[in-house]
């Protein structure tokens, strides 16, 4: 092949960028599809908790008082060592430690409100949550955690929230006196999706043919070079 | 004179870029088995569908555009820095398919921030994320940290020019004869650390009181979190929702494990390591960073009664601090209280351990502290310059990976000019969140920990974090990681390919 037929003008460049934006944005757009046909989006109303106020509270505060965790970890100072009222789901898992055990509880909207995102395919943002040390039995009556596979247990708890908790190395948490399970919880699923099988089959049917094709049209493999 | 790449180059560069997305597809498949046992049946699908995607692409770069040229330097850095975006891209399908992410773009972002080793993430609802797609997150670290290109290297070797792919992620030494054999190494480095550290984690879980199956899952996403100072975990709380000091410990060897070159596990594998050690520049300048900002957190931090106990400290202080140096970003508390119960001093050590980073030629992002040291000597230098007599000639040498070499000016010169343009890195990110009403500390924080690819947060990014800092995040992530340069290579062919000569 001559210099003159690899050349390749600025117009043909812009027009390949444009091109493979495109090809990309159409790739994006089919993906969108396969996600919203999976979607049963459950109605959005006021959010779990208002809108963090940017002050914190003056103490003392008339205890127990009831706080959500960004409440705990926006003014930290404020509420440690008092006693508060706390409610979140159980995730991931439950860790024995003696007479106690160690849970995570989120009280954010997927926790309190709309269920694990897997079910409902609705985002509304991250996780928010703080370590509570509950007495080992009640963490022995807990069933479900929360993961994707299960919308975890609701505990209700009243406790010491701690800034710099001695027994947890200087983290912070609640020590729960008393903790309730108020929901047990659920195993959560969905259907497979019947579209996403035949696009993995349609792309995976592609892939193989461009590897045949990759591997014997001779006509556009080089040559072998001796070593 | 400018001279315009043709057809040829443009596709030697899609070849190789082919073979490495070849490669993501395949690793894909990893985490899509597991979907399949543990029943994630539509995750494991969005997984087969980006897989699909990959391996077609690539195996139709190969069937085009496949040829007997050798990869010259410029196509190898062009190639290394398009790879990354592709392969950004191509990640970031099962990711969205999740239906965890509100984009494709913050779907695209995490897999930037995985590949780049960096753990920040915009993830909604990450406590209720399957299995299959955890582990997928934690591979990209993995992928990332190794090198993408060693994958390619591993698997469909190439022809000549190598090298420049290998330089092109950011790693300077050769530690055997060749590349491939480098790479290879590397490799086994990984393995070994993967089989020990794997099998110490595992332990610490399970003796935090994870069940055994769970926390071997754990066990291995903490590893690659952990050994490629990526930084992600399966959880929201990241590690400190295991409540243990022998989780943080353990996880604590293998960041610093993660943060050496890999030529210096070369020498402690022949057993030269300890003397290697002493002597080696970066493991010197690391010692001092490393106790000199600790001691300032841990004064910091007094300061502020934010801790009371020595365990504390420890565990809370130092430790980020090291998590923070290593370019890991684990954390053991929420990022918040960086600003809400740290004080001033404590975060601004932070910042300043994640803009310096580890080793080069390690996983970790950042200055590097070869450059922080070649530019000590060289200060040293000009100020003995100053104080010796004007005849006295004053010859610069340091040590490193198992050489000594002379402090030559295009050293000095290269090790500004990257300094420098980390500074406007970190500094440009900064002014963006600015603009966007964050505060100087949270605005400076953030950037540098995109840039430097380390992953702490002090909550700006998020899944609601403006779509502007999103993009400049996923630029900072991306031309961090890569060392500049071959990016730049990249941008060079582009503006070639319109306005260079024939």
């Amino acid at each position: 092949m001559t210099r003159s037929a690899n050349q390749i003008t600025p117009l043909q460049t812009i027009t390949g960028m444009v091109a493979i934006i495109a090809v990309a944005t159409v790739i994006v757009t089919v993906l969108g599809r396969l996600i919203d046909r999976s979607e049963q989006r459950p109605p959005l109303g006021a959010p779990a908790q208002d809108e963090q106020d940017d002050t914190c509270p003056d103490a003392p505060l008339p205890e127990p008082v009831t706080v959500s965790a960004a409440d705990l970890i926006e003014c930290p100072d404020t509420f440690d060592g008092a006693t508060v009222h706390y409610t979140g789901e159980a995730v991931r898992a439950v860790l024995h430690r003696g007479a106690r055990a160690w849970v995570h509880l989120n009280d954010d909207r997927y926790a309190l409100e709309l269920g694990p995102l897997y079910e409902h395919r609705t985002t509304v943002g991250g996780n928010s949550g703080v370590p509570v040390s509950i007495p080992a039995g009640v963490a022995d009556d807990i069933t479900y955690v929360g993961d994707a596979r299960h919308r975890g247990a609701i505990l209700t708890v009243t406790g010491e929230f701690r800034r710099a908790n001695p027994d947890d190395g200087g983290g912070p948490g609640i020590h729960a006196d008393t903790a309730r399970i108020t929901d047990p919880g659920r195993p959560v699923g969905r259907p497979v999706d019947g579209a996403r099988i035949v696009t993995a089959a349609v792309v995976f049917a592609a892939a193989l043919a461009a590897a045949f094709l990759a591997h014997n049209d001779t006509s556009t493999r080089p040559p072998t070079r001796r070593r | 004179m400018l001279i315009r790449p043709d057809r040829r180059d443009l596709g030697l560069i899609g070849l190789y870029t082919g073979r490495i997305i070849t490669g993501l597809g395949l690793v894909m498949l990893i985490p899509a088995v597991l979907g399949v046992v543990r029943a994630e049946y539509n995750d494991a699908l969005g997984l087969l569908i980006g897989a699909g995607v990959s391996l077609l692409l690539g195996r139709l770069a190969e069937w085009r555009l496949a040829t007997s040229r050798d990869l010259g330097w410029s196509h190898a850095m062009a190639t290394v820095a398009l790879s990354w975006l592709v392969a950004a891209y191509l990640a970031a399908i099962p990711l969205y398919l999740s239906g965890h992410y509100g984009s494709f773009l913050d779907a695209s972002f995490d897999a930037m921030s995985g590949f780049a080793t960096a753990g920040l993430a915009v993830i909604n609802d990450l406590d209720h994320v399957s299995d299959s797609i955890n582990l997928w997150r934690h591979l990209m670290q993995f992928m990332g940290g190794q090198g993408l290109v060693l994958i390619a290297l591993s698997l469909f070797g190439g022809a000549g020019g190598l090298a420049g792919l290998y330089v092109g992620e950011g790693r300077e030494d050769r530690i055997l004869p060749n590349v491939r054999r480098t790479a290879s190494f590397i490799w086994r480095v990984a393995l070994l650390y993967l089989l020990f550290g794997g099998v110490m984690l595992w332990a610490a879980v399970v003796h935090a009181g994870m069940p055994a199956l769970d926390g071997l899952l754990h066990a291995v996403m903490l590893f690659m979190a952990a050994f490629d100072t990526g930084g992600f975990l399966p959880t929201s709380a990241s590690l400190g929702v295991y409540h243990s000091a022998v989780v943080e410990a353990t996880a604590s060897i293998l960041m610093v494990a993660g943060a050496f070159s890999f030529a210096l596990h070369y020498q402690l594998m022949r057993g030269t390591g300890p003397v290697e050690m002493v002597r080696n520049i970066e493991t010197r300048v690391l010692a001092v960073t490393v106790v000199g900002l600790s001691a300032i957190t841990m004064i910091g931090l007094a300061r502020f009664e934010t801790y009371d106990s020595v365990e504390a400290l420890l565990r809370r202080g130092f430790f980020h601090l090291l998590s923070a140096h290593t370019g890991t970003g684990f954390g053991t508390i929420p990022g918040r209280l960086f600003v809400t119960d740290w004080g001033v001093l404590a975060p601004a050590m932070v910042v300043i351990a994640m803009a310096l980073g580890g080793m080069a030629s390690s996983t970790t992002g950042g200055v590097k502290a070869i450059r922080v040291g070649v530019l000590a000597k060289s200060v040293a230098n000009d100020i003995q310059r100053i104080v010796l007599p004007t005849d006295a000639v004053v010859v610069g040498a340091y040590h490193s990976n198992g050489r000594n070499e002379a402090l030559r000016p295009a050293v000095v010169r290269t090790a500004v000019l990257i300094t420098l343009l980390y500074l406007v890195l970190y500094f440009a990110g900064a002014f963006l969140g600015m603009f966007y009403g964050y505060s100087i500390q949270e605005s400076l924080f953030e950037s540098t920990s995109a840039a430097a690819a380390v992953g702490l947060s002090v909550g700006v990014v998020g899944p609601d974090v403006e779509e502007g800092l999103k993009v400049f995040y996923i630029f900072q992530m991306w031309i961090g990681r890569l060392e500049f340069i071959s990016v730049f290579a990249l941008f060079g062919y582009l503006y070639a390919t319109i306005r260079g000569r024939l």
